[in-house]
């Protein structure tokens, strides 16, 4: 049996001494380097000194291969962190993909915001089409580099109402701006995903997105703000989808989520 | 560097060898030697204590930095090696060869350039065993522990520049106390030995100077045919237990006699090889046409003599198979214990290197991000370890190819022949495939050669090269 044991304390440790005594093939994680290297050095495991709930760290333990995953960190909000981010990588779901195609290629034929200003509807249409609505996406596009260059300098601005103004531009895109590239935590980023999500598991009932961007905020501690985001958007995609969600493969049915 | 600090060691290295050149006076004097035997021992004693005396007024009693430590040990080996030569200019030897012979006997080496041991008087006989006997366990720090009150606060940087510089972190927290209890133990060795000689018959002379160059993994004898003179099946095993126990790690061994009966990783290395190599080398000359109690007794005594870079023969390997002769070079370089009286690489080296090896090799089929320490059981060696291991494995093979290359440009021996005489004088072993007849007739510049491979081996090499690297002599400490 091929195990990931993510967390070595006490109890971490001792399941991983098991396990290997039984001759298992054990890949343990551990973030605290001390404790890493005094289990490296007394044991025979493979261990890995990072943060399992990166998905750089995780994708090296070859989780996607391993037969159980046991999440044992120190808090269950890195556990529950840990299983949407495993769920995420075993589904191997990401429509993300097109949009990473398109980027590079439209950012090369059009590197500035007066460039991308003076494209020509067509050409703008014919880059982007893969990733649906292509015809209003462009359009906004086209409007929103150029009210950058009239009204902003060229510069992406950092502020809420500012950003909004910006067409094709909504609550959700300006959070996700502000977060990725200013580095500000204003809001969470409320897409169909998360909004499905929240009302899934009972942490808002209103219709709205700013409802249910509210109904986040007071649920959870301003610094976890920016993880909501994405683990909701995992989750969502790969076990609480808008048809036939897997309840059945929900870590977050469960009070104790170790899988 | 403050010269002061240096000169001081240096003063007290000079000083202690005073009492220690008058003790052949007493063996001449019990065997009725004429006084011109006897003259060269006081001549020297007078005369180091006079230098010693001398530089003492130059002498500055200050905490000794490590590279400080480093260059009077160095320093203090090499001026050690001139006065102890002193008394075999007295048996016809150029001052050169005296020399030779002195640096092969503080060393522990045992190449000797004696072309007849009959004849040569009894003290001369027991100047060369007893110097390999001081030689063994390191004189500076053991002069230091023995003679200077003052030692103390430098001893642990001196230690560390003598001895192995694997175990030394263990060491330092007391040293004196440690090194007298070696000394203890390296005593208690001696006296046993000679005690178990004397039983099998061989007469007190001989069982004295035999134990001195045993314990010491030296390898003088007093007789030419070294122990197959004495053509004794029991001699020969009491000699191989007692090199087996000199070539053992002394701070292991002083454990291991009070109760901490744990057999670390080295001993066991260090007894594999042993049994391994015997049993290949048993094999081969078996094979080769010796009867099976030959094969065993002639290869365990040979194994266990180089392993531990005693030296002593009871077997001509010269004319051995070529198998066994590879594999004698082989245990040449890989030598005793850290922290044994044997010379060589060391065993625990071999083991980190081989460690090392092998974590590279896993290293390909491991997660990137994975951690990949090189153990020893459940201990993590530190990076920096490995790293002072292998800069000194390249500085020994470094040496060991210039040594080589100059015995095969100066005397015209083959290759392998070549590497074995360098190898045997770093190796700190004495006897190479060069016939021992030979050796008092090479070049001169392949005598010196070899001098400065045994100091540089005694050494570990690092100390001599403190010595000639400009930035040893530069100010900062």
């Amino acid at each position: 049996m091929y195990s990931i044991i993510c967390g070595l304390d006490a109890f971490g440790r001792k399941l991983l001494e098991g396990l290997l005594k039984k001759g298992h093939e054990v890949v343990a994680v551990e973030k605290n380097e001390e404790l890493a290297l005094e289990v490296h050095a007394e044991t025979n495991a493979v261990v890995i000194n990072g943060d399992p709930t990166s998905p750089i760290v995780l994708e090296q333990t070859g989780v996607s291969k391993a037969d159980v995953l046991i999440a044992n960190m120190p808090t269950d909000v890195e556990n529950l962190a840990l299983c949407v981010l495993v769920t995420t990588i075993l589904s191997a779901q990401c429509t993300d993909a097109q949009v990473d195609k398109v980027a590079p290629q439209l950012f090369k034929r059009f590197p500035t915001p007066e460039k991308l200003a003076e494209a020509r509807q067509i050409e703008l249409e014919k880059i982007i089409r893969s990733t649906g609505y292509y015809k209003a996406k462009a359009r906004h596009l086209k409007a929103a580099a150029r009210m950058l260059v009239n009204e902003f300098n060229g510069v992406v601005p950092n502020s809420m109402d500012e950003l909004m103004k910006l067409p094709g531009v909504g609550r959700k895109t300006a959070n996700i701006i502000l977060e990725h590239a200013y580095n500000l935590t204003q809001g969470i980023a409320v897409d169909t995903h998360v909004w499905r999500v929240s009302r899934r598991l009972g942490l808002s009932d209103k219709n709205t997105q700013r409802g249910i961007e509210n109904d986040l905020m007071r649920a959870y501690p301003r610094r976890d703000w920016h993880k909501i985001n994405y683990l909701f958007i995992s989750h969502g995609r790969a076990v609480c989808r808008a048809r036939k969600p897997e309840c059945g493969k929900c870590v977050l049915r469960v009070p104790a989520p170790i899988i | 560097m403050r010269i002061g600090v240096v000169v001081g060691f240096v003063s007290t290295v000079l000083k202690s060898m005073a009492p220690i050149l008058l003790i052949p006076v007493l063996v001449g004097y019990v065997y009725g030697e004429p006084t011109t035997t006897i003259q060269p021992f006081i001549s020297a004693a007078i005369l180091s204590l006079l230098i010693g005396y001398a530089l003492g007024f130059a002498a500055k009693s200050e905490k000794a930095t490590t590279k400080e430590a480093m260059v009077a040990v160095a320093l203090g080996w090499i001026l050690a090696c001139m006065v102890g030569a002193l008394p075999f200019t007295s048996v016809g030897m150029n001052y050169l060869d005296a020399v030779f012979e002195s640096v092969a006997g503080f060393t522990t080496t045992g190449t000797t350039l004696l072309l007849r041991i009959q004849g040569i008087p009894k003290s001369v006989l027991f100047w060369r065993a007893f110097i390999q006997w001081v030689g063994g366990l390191g004189i500076i720090a053991s002069f230091s522990v023995f003679l200077t009150g003052a030692a103390n606060k430098l001893l642990p940087q001196i230690f560390f520049a003598e001895t192995s510089k694997i175990e030394s972190q263990q060491v330092t927290q007391n040293a004196s106390t440690m090194i007298k209890a070696l000394w203890v133990v390296y005593l208690g060795l001696t006296v046993l030995e000679i005690i178990a000689l004397s039983l099998l018959g061989v007469g007190l002379f001989d069982a004295v100077t035999h134990s001195f160059t045993t314990v010491s993994t030296g390898g003088f004898s007093t007789y030419a045919a070294s122990i197959a003179a004495f053509n004794n099946v029991g001699v020969e095993a009491v000699v191989v237990i007692f090199m087996f126990l000199g070539g053992l790690n002394f701070v292991v061994l002083n454990n291991f006699l009070k109760n901490k009966r744990k057999i670390n990783f080295e001993t066991k290395l260090y007894v594999g090889v042993i049994v391994a190599a015997s049993a290949l080398i048993g094999a081969d000359l078996a094979f080769n046409g010796a009867s099976g109690f030959q094969a065993v007794r002639e290869s365990v005594f040979q194994v266990v003599s180089i392993m531990t870079t005693t030296g002593y023969t009871t077997a001509n390997f010269i004319a051995w198979p070529k198998l066994s002769q590879m594999l004698l070079v082989g245990l040449m370089v890989v030598g005793g214990c850290a922290g044994s009286t044997g010379g060589g690489i060391k065993v625990i080296r071999f083991g980190l290197l081989g460690k090392l090896a092998w974590r590279e090799i896993r290293k390909v089929s491991l997660p990137k991000l994975s951690l990949n320490k090189v153990k020893i059981g459940s201990k993590i060696v530190g990076d920096e370890t490995l790293h002072a291991v292998a800069a000194l494995f390249t500085l020994w093979i470094a040496l060991l190819f210039v040594g080589g290359a100059i015995t095969a440009a100066a005397t015209g021996y083959p290759v392998f022949e070549s590497f074995s005489g360098m190898a045997s004088a770093l190796g700190n072993i004495g006897p190479s495939l060069i016939p021992a007849s030979e050796i008092p007739l090479l070049p001169d510049a392949v005598k010196f050669t070899y001098m400065i491979g045994m100091l540089a081996g005694r050494l570990e090499i690092i100390p001599l090269l403190v010595l000639l690297h400009p930035s040893g002599w530069k100010r900062f400490p």
